[in-house]
């Protein structure tokens, strides 16, 4: 009996499997994380989809 | 879905490709105290406000951002560097920049309607309308039932209502904040911040706002841009974007997530030994 | 109605004690010292009937009025003259508050000396009591308008003299009125102590009628009472409706 981990799908499968709402939600959480240094985002979730992407962003002026 | 981050942005963005309409640069405001030293109230600090923005100048109390806003008034003038707005010195108070104090300072020997048409009247409005806008902007906040009322008869949150009316009245491009709601007991406060965010909102990005407070919940509630400020001689510290839509709740993720980072930053500011 | 009732019956009880407390120490004692309230009365009907009172209190009044009103276009002209500049105030002020510290009979005899024993000299010391009265009050109270106000005036617009007529005046208008009301004050009992001191053969105002009457006990304490009852008139029917208008409608008023 060997005690290896049930390999977790990579990353690839598990983007391969989402919907097309659920990959425009990610694309958009990307662009954001791309554009900002620090902050914050918030997914705003109802009935199991997100309805709203709120965001914060952080400058440091000194 | 919505995604308020992405509209709230290319809003941001568009407003930013305008001129700005106030604008600071390099300001520094130097006083003498009662003991003859040189007392730096505003270090060096540089930025715009564009129009249709809600902006909350943030900091412990002496870091010079009440003397931000009244530059910004007119009220006082810089000790160096600039203050702009539309591109021009600032050279003077006016019923362009309406300005709410922390006290409602209204006139005493006037009824409430009558402190409104004040404000009509020195921005040229004609005798025989003044009484019916005043009623207007009365009903703007409620208060249409104490027109006749004299303003002692008020209470605190009342009459800061009033004030706002007053200031609204002028119709003014710019509304200044000095920490309006400061006197207020807690649920006057919450009722009139919701007044200001619902004033905002209905105009529309036509009206600017700054606000100074040391409330940080008040500012992640109300403002598109809170500018953090050390503790004397003021100076910029951070400034946080919130691309969250209104009217918002202090219960909602994002303001809350903002609260507490602006709040841990503050507390560190007040620790390093400005006075509070 | 009723509140002026209610206002004035404690006074009037007060006055009717006086009254009867007088008549019973006035009983014995002979009427060139201590005359009876009747005595007094029929004196005062008499004084009325033949017109020397009336005649001697509206001289009064009128010689009141000119040097009130000179008194408070003199005061608040300086006043505000001094609120404006402060170097002027600082020199000034002083000079003014000796002025109103110094009892005007002791100007009396200067300006006799000056006028001679005129009605001049009367009106004279009259305006110099009283004037400065009206100056300190046009300076503290334009001096004690909140900045907070003025600051909100400018911020809506008022600029230099729509500031003055729409924020400042007003803000200090309490302050000044309280002014007036002393100033009357010192004008009133200035005046008839004057007239007292300078009458002469064609002197008649209420002051020269007590000097007249010296021998006429009773239509002296008459006249007095006139006097006193002249003051308070003016006081609680001018000054102070005037007064509690002002204040209750800025919600200075205390007590209600």
């Amino acid at each position: 009996m060997t005690d290896e981990p049930v390999p977790s799908p990579s990353t690839q499968e598990r983007l391969a499997d989402l919907t097309d709402d659920e990959r425009l939600v990610l694309a958009k959480v990307a662009d954001i994380v791309r554009k900002i240094q620090y902050g914050t985002v918030v997914l705003v979730i109802q009935d199991g989809k997100v309805v709203q992407i709120e965001m914060a962003e952080k400058f440091r002026l000194r | 879905m919505v995604d308020r981050a992405e509209s709230a942005v290319a809003l941001a963005g568009e407003r930013e490709a305008t001129p700005p309409k106030l604008s600071l640069r390099g300001l520094i405001k130097t006083r003498r105290s009662t003991s003859g030293e040189m007392l730096t109230a505003v270090d060096n600090v540089t930025f715009d406000v564009h129009q249709g923005e809600f902006v909350c100048l943030l900091g412990p109390s002496g870091c010079g951002k009440t003397t931000i806003l009244n530059i910004l008034a007119g009220l006082d003038e810089p000790t160096s560097g600039k203050a702009l707005l539309d591109g021009r010195t600032i050279s003077g108070p006016g019923p362009d920049r309406a300005v709410l104090f922390q006290e409602p300072a209204l006139f005493p020997w006037l009824s409430v309607v009558a402190n409104v048409e004040f404000a009509l009247k020195h921005v040229g409005v004609a005798p025989g309308e003044r009484r019916e806008r005043a009623m207007g902007w009365l009903e703007n906040v409620h208060l249409t039932g104490y027109a006749n009322a004299q303003p002692h008869e008020l209470s605190a949150g009342m009459r800061q209502r009033v004030a706002l009316a007053r200031a609204l009245a002028c119709d003014p491009d710019v509304l200044l904040g000095d920490e309006p709601f400061g006197a207020l007991d807690a649920q006057a406060r919450e009722l009139l911040q919701n007044e200001v965010q619902r004033v905002w909102v209905e105009s529309e990005g036509r009206k600017t706002f700054v606000f100074v407070t040391h409330n940080v919940r008040e500012a992640a509630l109300l403002a598109d841009r809170v500018l953090v400020m050390t503790a004397a001689p003021g100076k910029l510290l951070e400034e946080q974007r919130i691309y969250a839509p209104r009217p918002r709740n202090l219960d909602d993720a994002l303001v809350s997530r903002v609260v507490s980072e602006v709040h841990e930053v503050l507390m560190r500011e007040v620790g390093k030994g400005g006075t509070t | 109605m009723r509140r002026v009732a209610r206002e004035l019956a404690p006074p009037l009880a007060g006055v009717a004690c006086l009254l009867v407390l007088w008549a019973i120490v006035a009983a014995p004692a002979s009427p060139n010292t201590l005359p009876s309230p009747a005595e007094v009365w029929s004196a005062f009907a008499r004084g009325l009937s033949n017109g020397s009172i009336t005649e001697a209190a509206g001289k009064t009044l009128l010689r009141l009025a000119f040097s009130f009103g000179v008194s408070i276009l003199i005061g608040t002209a300086i006043g505000f003259g001094l609120a404006l500049n402060e170097f002027a105030r600082r020199a000034i002020r002083p000079l003014v508050v000796a002025l109103q510290i110094t009892p005007f009979i002791a100007w009396l005899p200067l300006a006799v000396v000056w006028f001679g024993f005129s009605e001049r000299a009367v009106v004279f010391v009259a305006i110099v009591g009283a004037f400065p009265s009206v100056t300190l009050a046009t300076i503290s109270s334009f001096g004690q308008v909140p900045p907070l106000l003025k600051r909100a005036g400018r911020t809506l617009g008022a600029q230099g003299w729509q500031l003055y007529r729409g924020v400042i005046f007003p803000a200090a208008l309490p302050g000044y009125v309280s002014g007036l009301q002393q100033a009357w004050g010192f004008a009133w009992k200035a005046l008839t102590a004057g007239e007292l001191i300078t009458a002469g053969l064609h002197a008649t105002g209420l002051g020269q009628l007590l000097q007249r009457s010296k021998d006429d006990v009773p239509m002296l304490i008459a006249t007095v009472a006139v006097i006193v009852v002249i003051g308070v008139a003016v006081e609680y029917l001018v000054f102070v409706p005037i007064d509690r208008r002002i204040r209750s409608r800025r919600g200075l008023l205390v007590g209600g």
